[in-house]
């Protein structure tokens, strides 16, 4: 086998860990691989490599490397272009970058100015074109520098996208491989901050602990004291969204339930939950087929659009 | 779809002004460090809701606590900047909140219920007969006390029921003080009125067609650094690299 073999042995700290409780850890690592010049930027390929990590003495402290201010990952997902209305899908989405641009946060992929990354769908496309946009949103999602993500789309429990196993589908198994957010304690974790996730059923399986969000509402914020952890939100659907009325139209509540949100979370001021119950409280919906439902939000309800955003 | 509404500084202003009262009322009856009557001198910002009928808005006052104000016509919440449930920075500013409770548990409990009766609001509508869900102070496992705790009494009703209703009050136990509240009302369950103003504000879409001008939108942030970027954190990169 062409493998190297490396034993490490330090004091370390990881980024943005605090050095001031006299907390050290002890790390013993063992780094294996099948080619040790890395191939290019980005995630490197796991699948022949590995590395297992043991420390002394055991401690549920857990590694929350935060380099920069946390910017953001905004995408939707073209899926019903053939719907009345569907460019206010467009235009909820963009809501995100542009408030993110304006308190001088990035938001990624690459796009058009003011607007959010778009990943077209259906026959009007290119398998290849279509590959190439996923495979942009998920390097997007592994840059350091990113920490909040929003997402319209198709999607289920499992993953994001709307062909599972392929790859237009990013899955909570991946997302927790690319961000190394499980098994806990690992010293290269990239949890989230914020994730919000507008497709069907995503608060449902293990997409939040794959971004790194604990998966249960409300968490106490001395939890994440205690883990060394910044505190971060969730939401999503525990339910399976109508976007468009018989196929016809998009539903407007979902767009102006989008749009309320953002403003009582940043003009507001208000913590994610709060945000999202005045967004719907405190406006009128058509209410056809229901109307918007208030989310899951699992983590921190307090956070607020600025909150915890940095190392 | 709501309606944008040009914001001018005379429809802010004015807003702000029809909202202090409530700000000063709510201030006074919570026994909160906030001069009286709280005057537009003691607000260095104010944040209005953009929207036509929606005559709400969140204030920071000059002493750094954050109010705000409902479309129902009540204070719905405050915070203040020693409220350990919002500190930004746990880790580096923990030696700021240590020390000790002076109160037991039902002490705690009946000066939350004290409060939210205060402000007029009785357990028929915040449910604070009922048992509460409790949060600190804490015990820190390395040494020390925070003596916060946060009292939640959570909705009864599904939230799509009219009698919704959410209530949380974070308290220094240390010196037996609010440092934070947050009520929510289902609309339907009205427990004031909403506020009146004088002034109507011209709709965005009103402007832009009446002056030609377009709303700003900042362009791309400016880029980063660039900077090799790996998956990999810099605190695990090789030592002889």
């Amino acid at each position: 086998m062409d493998a190297m073999f490396r034993h490490k042995m330090g004091w370390r700290h990881g980024v943005g860990e605090d050095v001031r409780q006299g907390h050290i850890e002890f790390v013993v690592e063992a780094v294996w691989t099948s080619n040790p010049q890395p191939q290019g930027n980005g995630p490197q390929p796991q699948a022949a490599g590995g590395s297992a990590t043991a420390r002394s003495p055991k401690t549920y402290r857990q590694t929350d490397n935060w380099t920069c201010k946390g910017d953001w990952v905004v995408a939707n997902q073209q899926a019903w272009e053939t719907t009345v209305g569907c460019e206010q899908l467009d235009i909820a989405t963009d809501g995100f970058v542009q408030l993110a641009e304006i308190v001088g946060l990035t938001s990624r992929p690459e796009h058009e100015v003011g607007k959010a990354f778009r990943i077209q769908y259906g026959d009007s496309c290119s398998q290849e074109t279509k590959n190439a946009q996923w495979e942009a949103l998920a390097a997007a999602l592994c840059r350091r520098e990113s920490r909040n993500f929003f997402y319209l789309g198709h999607g289920d429990s499992t993953g994001i996208g709307a062909t599972p196993n392929s790859p237009r589908f990013i899955s909570a198994s991946q997302i927790e491989s690319m961000l190394h957010t499980k098994p806990a304690g690992h010293t290269d974790r990239h949890g989230f901050r914020f994730v919000f996730l507008y497709s069907c059923s995503s608060a449902n399986g293990k997409l939040p602990e794959s971004f790194g969000v604990i998966p249960k509402e409300n968490v106490d914020p001395m939890y994440y004291y205690n883990a060394a952890l910044t505190p971060s939100a969730f939401v999503g659907q525990n339910w399976n969204t109508t976007i468009s009325f018989l196929e016809r139209a998009v539903l407007t509540d979902h767009v102006k339930f989008l749009q309320n949100f953002q403003t009582e979370w940043t003009v507001g001021g208000h913590g994610v939950k709060q945000a999202l119950e005045n967004a719907i409280d405190h406006y009128s919906y058509s209410a056809i087929v229901g109307g918007p439902r208030l989310p899951i939000v699992f983590g921190n309800w307090d956070l607020t659009f600025l909150g915890y955003n940095k190392m | 779809m709501e309606q944008l509404i040009h914001m001018t500084a005379t429809y802010s202003n004015a807003l702000l002004v029809a909202i202090l009262p409530y700000v000063s009322d709510f201030a006074k009856k919570l026994d909160l460090p906030i001069a009286q009557p709280v005057t537009v001198d003691h607000v260095i910002r104010f944040n209005p809701i953009p929207y036509k009928g929606h005559l709400s808005g969140t204030l920071i006052l000059t002493n750094h606590y954050w109010l705000s104000f409902d479309p129902g016509g009540f204070v719905e919440g405050f915070r203040s900047p020693d409220n350990w449930f919002f500190e930004q920075d746990p880790a580096r500013n923990l030696s700021n909140y240590l020390g000790q409770t002076r109160m037991t548990t039902n002490e705690i409990l009946a000066f939350a219920r004290e409060k939210l009766l205060s402000l007029g609001y009785r357990p028929s509508v915040t449910h604070a007969d009922t048992e509460p869900e409790i949060s600190g102070p804490y015990n820190l496992d390395r040494g020390g006390h925070v003596p916060y705790c946060r009292i939640t009494w959570k909705p009864i009703e599904d939230f799509d029921s009219d009698g919704y209703s959410e209530a949380r009050i974070d308290i220094n136990t240390l010196n037996k003080r609010v440092v934070g509240l947050h009520l929510f009302f289902a609309r339907t369950n009205r427990v004031a009125s909403p506020l009146k103003l004088n002034i109507e504000p011209e709709l965005e879409s009103d402007y832009q067609k009446r002056t030609g001008v377009k709303l700003f939108i900042r362009s791309n942030a400016p880029p980063r650094i660039p900077v090799t970027q790996t998956n990999r954190s810099p605190a695990i990169k090789p030592l002889d690299d």
